[in-house]
């Protein structure tokens, strides 16, 4: 036999494949959203998180998704919590 | 897509060249690319245990075959054979595979 088959002579080259991934959601737009020093009102958000990056301190509450919020009209302060953690209080203006 | 150009003069086969990709899959499960390469590479077996010493080309998506130094009757049997083998792909894979036919 002269001519050995190739039976994908006429194909595209190899690893030419459609991917099954491609899809991701919407950013939760996470984070700080009032910066250390800063001013802020009781009941205003101070920082969106999922689980405790940030620790809830002195007037501050955590929300039922982790969000940490002002319980109390003050100044901003992020502080360390130990050796490794950080948390966020509120301290009222003099 | 798979081009099949087919140059004829007064209705005898002068040469096929079959060239391109055929797409139709993913290479390794492509069957229009199975099929035209099965057809094209029989033809070409064919020609070659007929006897036949005209040039023929085979590489990655081409397959060329030049019969216009030749007359025999028996050679137009087997190059219209698979014509008509190819023209059957293309009836239900014309996504996939065109014949141009040129009289010359």
């Amino acid at each position: 036999m002269k001519f050995i088959l190739n039976d994908q002579l006429f194909a595209s080259k190899k690893g030419v494949s459609s991917t099954k991934n491609g899809r991701d959601s919407a950013g939760r737009r996470l984070g700080a959203k009032v910066a250390d020093g800063q001013y802020c009102s009781a009941g205003s958000i101070i920082y969106r998180q999922r689980g405790t990056r940030i620790f809830p301190g002195k007037n501050v509450s955590r929300g039922g998704d982790d969000t940490l919020f002002a319980t109390a009209d003050g100044v901003v302060r992020y502080e360390r919590l130990g050796r490794s953690k950080k948390q966020v209080s509120v301290y009222p203006q003099a | 897509m798979i081009n099949a150009g087919v140059t004829t003069h007064k209705g005898r086969i002068l040469r096929i060249q079959v060239q391109g990709h055929a797409l139709s899959d993913d290479y390794g499960k492509d069957l229009v690319c199975a099929e035209v390469s099965a057809v094209t590479t029989g033809l070409c077996n064919a020609i070659d245990e007929a006897g036949y010493e005209i040039p023929i080309k085979v590489k990655s998506g081409y397959v060329s075959i030049s019969a216009d130094g030749d007359d025999s009757h028996d050679l137009q049997v087997i190059l219209k054979t698979g014509i008509s083998q190819l023209k059957t792909i293309e009836y239900v894979h014309s996504d996939f595979l065109k014949i141009h036919m040129t009289e010359v």
